[in-house]
Parts: structure tokens; C-alpha cells; sequence
């Protein structure tokens, strides 16, 4: 319980860090509109924030000391850059390094510079496992709406980075077979069908159809996967045609697929 | 006065007379008091409902109890309690009590209007297993509905909610807070109808397959729209986004209203 809770707020510290540098770069960029990149760092560490905050309402953000260790290490970075024509370009050079230094790695689909910052590299290490230790356990919750919270993290985490946590799908396709609560099975489906690329997903999303008692699920994972379904899916969707009691909507829209029409 | 009426009575009067005291008699209201062990903390209250209404309102602050109001016919009936099993045996109702979590089930298969008052922050996790409404009101806490045949109605909810129901609408307005609450609300064939909490930020995730769709925040179809489940979805933000409000009904209309 207390490591736990020193996870998560070590996460906390980690976000608070996220949080300093999407504000900052958000400074040193164009004042009148955020950057994409700063948005996108801002989207992803207030959602992190707000998920943190609603699980643990307890736990308070440590941002004041958080805000001290940055800028003693932003002051600390000032003073290797030489030389200085003046303080007010070299606090801005020095943090423009930082920021991007730290963007850059943060970001999907960046080139990682040599010289780049390791502690960030670390800090978007932790992160990432962090975030997906908390949607782990979130999605094993007890609570509908705690689990729903857990799927809409893994879908920043499934978005935001190149290599989504096989871990964290599988329990996503999980949530998509078994899930008690059908408002969290089709959010988990919702979280998945972008990364139908992948051949787990795929079958995984095969093998959850005939599971289904609930029409919406049926039709929902039925739409997903009728787009270049392959034989295991065609098998699924007639598996699940072979339902006596299956609902008329279902069964037009799956023999609809079959037939390859417009649904 | 009604001593006057009485004694002025004709005979369509008294005719009167004896069909209000049917009524009254018909209006009868079984009542009792489910104390719960543990003041301060999360109230939890499980509410299986077999026929009938289901209304849950919440109590004065401060309050550790659940109270329940059965509108049955005829005279109060019996209630019996036994180490934190309360029981109304005419009609097959049950509380089961845990430390602060209850557990309401009714077995009786004709309709039976079930009235509950709990904390205000209290969780709910609610089914209807034949129909019957569900209608809720200044609640905060998390709330959960499976609903079979039944319209699911909430008033100045504060809290998250998440409801799916098989035959029947959602309609839920929120209070004014100051953190918009996430709901998830699903259902196969009825409407979805939501008021949002004004001022507050919102992320709206709308999918309605054969129902059309109003709404008084702007949407649009996301970027990625493949399949034709991603297709029928669109989404919109207030303000800077912050709850997700997912709606979905594959046969019924999506209805969002801002304040």
C-alpha cells in the first residue's frame, strides 16, 4: 500500500515536471497561439492530472517544491552557456534547450538528439510506466467509472506513444470480452480500433464477437472489424449468425457485412 | 371541516366520502429507517428492483442512514430486523446491511415503488430487471445503472454516472459544479438527453446509428474515422475540455443542452 501510494506520487512528481515544460515551451513560443507540441504536452499531462487527482483525491500536488527543483536546474543550465550577451537571452537559450530537449524526447516519433537530457529520457520512462501501472489498475477497478476513467488513459497512452504496452492492450481486449458494464467494454473497443493494425487486436476483437449478449456490442465490434476482415473474422461473424435469439438488426447488419454492402 | 362536509353529505356525497377513504387506504406507505454503523464514511447502496418504480433522493446533510418508503396497497406492512437483514416478507423485500454498504433487492413481480433517501455523496449501483423507472435527484456521488425496460430520469446530479439500458431513455441533467462529472450513458433502443453543468469543461463523445443528433455544442467527426463505428461518432469540447460525456444509442436520438 505504501509503495503504491509512493508510485503514484512519484507520477505526480513527474507530471508536475511535464506540466513546467509544456507551460514553458508555451512561453517561448509564438505568445499569441500555443504550439502543437505544447498543446499536445498540455492535453496529455492535464488529463494525467486530472485521472491522478480523481483516484487519489487525498494525495495534494507538490508543486511548489517541484517548481524549485526546475528552476534551480534551469538556473544551473544558464550558467554553463557561455558566453552571455545578456541575462534575459540567456535565460531564454537556456531554456529553449531544455524545452527542447525535453519535447523532443516526450514527443512521439522525434529523432533523439546525442547531447539530449537523460533525466528527461528517464522522467518520460517513469512516466509512461507509471501511467500504465495506474490504467492497469484502474481497469481491474471494482467501479464502472473508475474503469471507464482507466480506458480513457490507455487511450492518451495508446496515442501517445509509438509502442503501446502490450500489457496494457491485453487488458484493454480483456475489458472487451468480460467486462461486466457494457458502457466500459464498448469504450475499451473504442480505445482499440485504432490500433486494428495489429494482429492481436484483430483476433483478439475476433474471439471477444460471439462472446457478446448485448446487441450493441455485437454491432459495435461487428462495425469495427468489417472493414478487410479477414477468414477468422468472417467465422465470428457467422458463428455469431447462427444465434437463434440474435436480434434482427444485428443479424441484417452482419449478413449486410458478408455481403459486402454499405452499412 | 370534515365533520361539516360529513354531516351535509348526500347520498353521492357519502359515495364520496367512501372512495376517498379507499384512496387513502390505497396510498398507504410502508416505511423504515436502515441505520448505517459508520458516519463519515463512503456510503455505498446496491438496488435491485424486480417490477416497479425506483426514486432516490438525497437526505439532509449530515445524515448516516437510508430511508425507505415502499408504495404498496393496503395497510403498512411488517418490517423485520434481524442483525442488519431488514425484510418486508409480504413482498419479498430485503436490506442487507455491511458496515456502511446496504444492499436492496426486491423479488416481488408486481410493481412496487420503491422511495429511498440517502447521503447526498452516497454511491448507487442500481437494477432493474423488469422495467420500471429509475429516477434520481440531488445526488453526488457515483452512480451506475443497469436498466432493462426502463427510462432512467436524473435531476442535478452532481457525480460521475454511468448508465446502459436495453429498452428505454436516459435523460440526466447535472448540478452546477465546479468540475464537470463523466458520464457514459448507452442505450440500445431510446433517447439520450443531457443538460451539462454550466461553466465547466466538457469532452462529448456522441454516437447515434439510426437517431439523429441536437446539439447545442458545435460537433464534428474526429480525424480518424475508419470503420463505420468510428464513423458514426462526433465529438465536441466546452470550454477546455476536462469530463468525458459519452452518449450512445443505436436506434434512438442524442439530445445535448448547455446552459
Amino acid at each position: 500500500m505504501t509503495e503504491a501510494r509512493e508510485n503514484v506520487e512519484e507520477l505526480l512528481e513527474s507530471l508536475a515536471q511535464l506540466e513546467e515544460l509544456a507551460a514553458l515551451d508555451a512561453e517561448l513560443g509564438d505568445a499569441s497561439e500555443e504550439s502543437a507540441e505544447a498543446g499536445s504536452l498540455r492535453e496529455r499531462t492535464r488529463f494525467a492530472w486530472s485521472s491522478v487527482a480523481a483516484h487519489d483525491p487525498g494525495l495534494e500536488v507538490p508543486s511548489d517544491r517541484l517548481r524549485r527543483r526546475f528552476f534551480a536546474e534551469l538556473e544551473t543550465r544558464r550558467e554553463r552557456q557561455t558566453p552571455a550577451p545578456s541575462r534575459s537571452s540567456l535565460g531564454l537559450a537556456a531554456a529553449t534547450l531544455l524545452v527542447g530537449l525535453g519535447v523532443g524526447w516526450l514527443l512521439p516519433g522525434r529523432t533523439v538528439a546525442p547531447q539530449s537530457d537523460e533525466r528527461v529520457v528517464r522522467l518520460e520512462q517513469e512516466v509512461a510506466q507509471m501511467g500504465q501501472l495506474l490504467t492497469l489498475s484502474l481497469l481491474d477497478h471494482s467501479s464502472a467509472t473508475e474503469r471507464l476513467r482507466g480506458v480513457a488513459l490507455s487511450e492518451q497512452t495508446l496515442t501517445s506513444t509509438e509502442a503501446a504496452s502490450d500489457e496494457v492492450v491485453s487488458a484493454l481486449l480483456e475489458t472487451v470480452r468480460v467486462d461486466e458494464s457494457e458502457n466500459v467494454r464498448l469504450a475499451a473497443l473504442d480505445a482499440l480500433a485504432i490500433l486494428l493494425e495489429r494482429p492481436q487486436v484483430r483476433s483478439g476483437l475476433a474471439e471477444a464477437l460471439p462472446l457478446q449478449q448485448s446487441p450493441m456490442l455485437q454491432v459495435a465490434l461487428s462495425d469495427v472489424l468489417s472493414d478487410g476482415f479477414a477468414a477468422s473474422e468472417r467465422a465470428a461473424f457467422e458463428q455469431l449468425l447462427e444465434r437463434p435469439d440474435l436480434d434482427p438488426v444485428v443479424r441484417e447488419r452482419l449478413q449486410s457485412i458478408l455481403g459486402g454492402g454499405e452499412l | 371541516m370534515r365533520t361539516s362536509r360529513f354531516r351535509s353529505a348526500s347520498a353521492g356525497g357519502a359515495a364520496l366520502w367512501i372512495s376517498w377513504l379507499f384512496a387513502a387506504a390505497a396510498a398507504a406507505e410502508t416505511r423504515f429507517t436502515v441505520p448505517l454503523p459508520g458516519p463519515g464514511e463512503a456510503v455505498v447502496l446496491e438496488a435491485s428492483v424486480f417490477n416497479g418504480a425506483l426514486r432516490i433522493e438525497s437526505l439532509p446533510a449530515g445524515a448516516t442512514q437510508i430511508e425507505v418508503t415502499l408504495g404498496n396497497e393496503g395497510d403498512p406492512l411488517p418490517v423485520e430486523e434481524e442483525q442488519g437483514l431488514w425484510s418486508v416478507p409480504a413482498i419479498g423485500l430485503t436490506v442487507e446491511t455491511l458496515e456502511n454498504r446496504a444492499v436492496l433487492k426486491t423479488r416481488w413481480t408486481r410493481p412496487l415503488i420503491v422511495r429511498l433517501g440517502v447521503p447526498r455523496q452516497a454511491r448507487l449501483e442500481l437494477q432493474t430487471v423488469m422495467g420500471g423507472d429509475v429516477e434520481l435527484r440531488d445526488l453526488d456521488g457515483a452512480i451506475e445503472i443497469k436498466a432493462n425496460n426502463s427510462d432512467v430520469v436524473g435531476r442535478s446530479l452532481g457525480g460521475p454516472i454511468v448508465v446502459s439500458s436495453i429498452e428505454g431513455s436516459i435523460d440526466i441533467e447535472f448540478a452546477a459544479v465546479k468540475v464537470a462529472p463523466a458520464a457514459s450513458l448507452v442505450t440500445w433502443s431510446g433517447d439520450v438527453r443531457v443538460v451539462l453543468a454550466p461553466e465547466v469543461g466538457v469532452d462529448l463523445r456522441l454516437k447515434a446509428v439510426s437517431g439523429e443528433i441536437d446539439s447545442d455544442v458545435p460537433l464534428a467527426a474526429p480525424a480518424a474515422a475508419g470503420n463505420p463505428r468510428q464513423r458514426s461518432e462526433l465529438r465536441g469540447r466546452v470550454g477546455s475540455g476536462g469530463a468525458d460525456v459519452r452518449m450512445e444509442s443505436y436506434k434512438g436520438s442524442l439530445t445535448v443542452r448547455r446552459p
